[in-house]
């Protein structure tokens, strides 16, 4: 049997990724036409899409801002992990052999490096802050497959060998990968998952997401009675 | 005229359902006439990227409306047709006819 409401997760997931500033009004308008006997699956297939179609939408129509906001992350990005490196030593050197307390540091600043850098980059483009953030949260998530399929292809990476041996991984995985191993796990597949997970949530977070706000655009009404 | 000023293949469609609706074209009608029109099913978020599109180009302006409970208290978005979107629509139809015209293949209802 169908329910009444739509679903709330995809509702939910609505209300926080979509970028378009008609965001509100298009809720409204799939609230709507779902209480005229849509299936749970249609209103699903019309909130992905509508994520979709806003993050291109927006991006395509703000190229320089989107530009300059990966600029302003990837620059924070690389003055975090040089401050890192100057103090502990670039990877796979091991900090690592001193224990797991400087590492358990390291990975609590890394989530502090990584928020704080979503957080400047939402503060500086207020608007368009959804799109420019997932954008950056695409490619951090991107760029790690590609770092490590060309540094294969360019001879920087023996593929006989685990890759965190070879300091090819992002510096999130090598560290919870080096804490996993002081606890005796020997995890590569779990610790990538848990660096790929810690990232996005540390992103979203930063870049105010996650955050119970009321909807971005104006057409937000108190909720009229009955 | 720039390329960023003309119509797209989906923005031209959305903007004649506008000029069909009249004053009450906000996101369901407007998708429910094209679903209606073109026989396929519509994305409501493919819709309102386009209507942004045609709002940045100056082809419609748009107006909140009312909140009602079936929308979950969110007000309606109405859209409008500009002038010059109406100029527009009208320039498109006639480079359409324009190259339509005397096409074999096209008459009949063959292809």
């Amino acid at each position: 049997m169908r329910s009444e409401q739509p679903p709330c997760v995809a509702k939910w997931l609505l209300r926080h990724f979509g970028s378009s500033p008609n965001n509100a009004a298009l809720i409204g308008d799939l609230d709507e036409r779902y209480g005229y006997s849509r299936s749970r699956f249609w209103y699903w297939r019309q909130v992905v899409w509508a994520i979709v179609a806003s993050f291109f939408k927006e991006i395509s129509g703000h190229k320089a801002l989107a530009i300059r906001a990966l600029i302003i992350g990837w620059t924070m990005k690389a003055a975090w992990l040089s401050a890192f490196w100057y103090v502990y030593g670039a990877p796979p050197r091991r900090l690592f052999t001193a224990g797991i307390e400087p590492l358990l540091f390291v990975f609590l600043m890394g989530i502090i490096a990584m928020m704080s850098t979503t957080w400047i980059i939402a503060k500086t483009h207020p608007v368009h802050y959804r799109p420019i953030v997932l954008l950056y949260l695409l490619l951090e998530l991107i760029g790690p497959f590609l770092t490590f399929i060309s540094k294969g292809a360019l001879g920087g990476y023996d593929w006989r060998y685990p890759a965190i041996l070879q300091g090819v991984g992002p510096p999130l995985f090598q560290v919870i990968y080096e804490i996993q191993f002081h606890l005796g796990i020997f995890n590569g597949v779990a610790a990538a998952w848990e660096s790929a997970v810690i990232m996005v949530v540390s992103i979203l977070v930063g870049g105010g997401f996650l955050r119970n706000e009321v909807e971005s655009n104006s057409a937000e009404h108190p909720p009229a009675t009955a | 005229m720039t390329k960023r000023d003309q119509l797209g293949n989906f923005e031209l469609m959305v903007i004649l359902v506008l000029i069909r609706i009249g004053d009450k074209a906000y996101g369901v009608p407007i998708s429910e006439e094209l679903e209606k029109r073109t026989g396929r099913d519509v994305a409501i978020g493919s819709v309102y990227a386009a209507l942004e599109r045609l709002e940045d180009k100056g082809f419609v302006t748009s107006e909140l409306g009312d909140a009602t409970p079936e929308r979950g208290g969110r007000a309606k978005k109405y859209f409008h047709v500009t002038t010059r979107g109406l100029k527009e629509v009208r320039e498109t139809q006639r480079a359409l006819v324009k190259l339509w015209h005397g096409l074999p293949e096209l008459e009949g209802g063959k292809a």
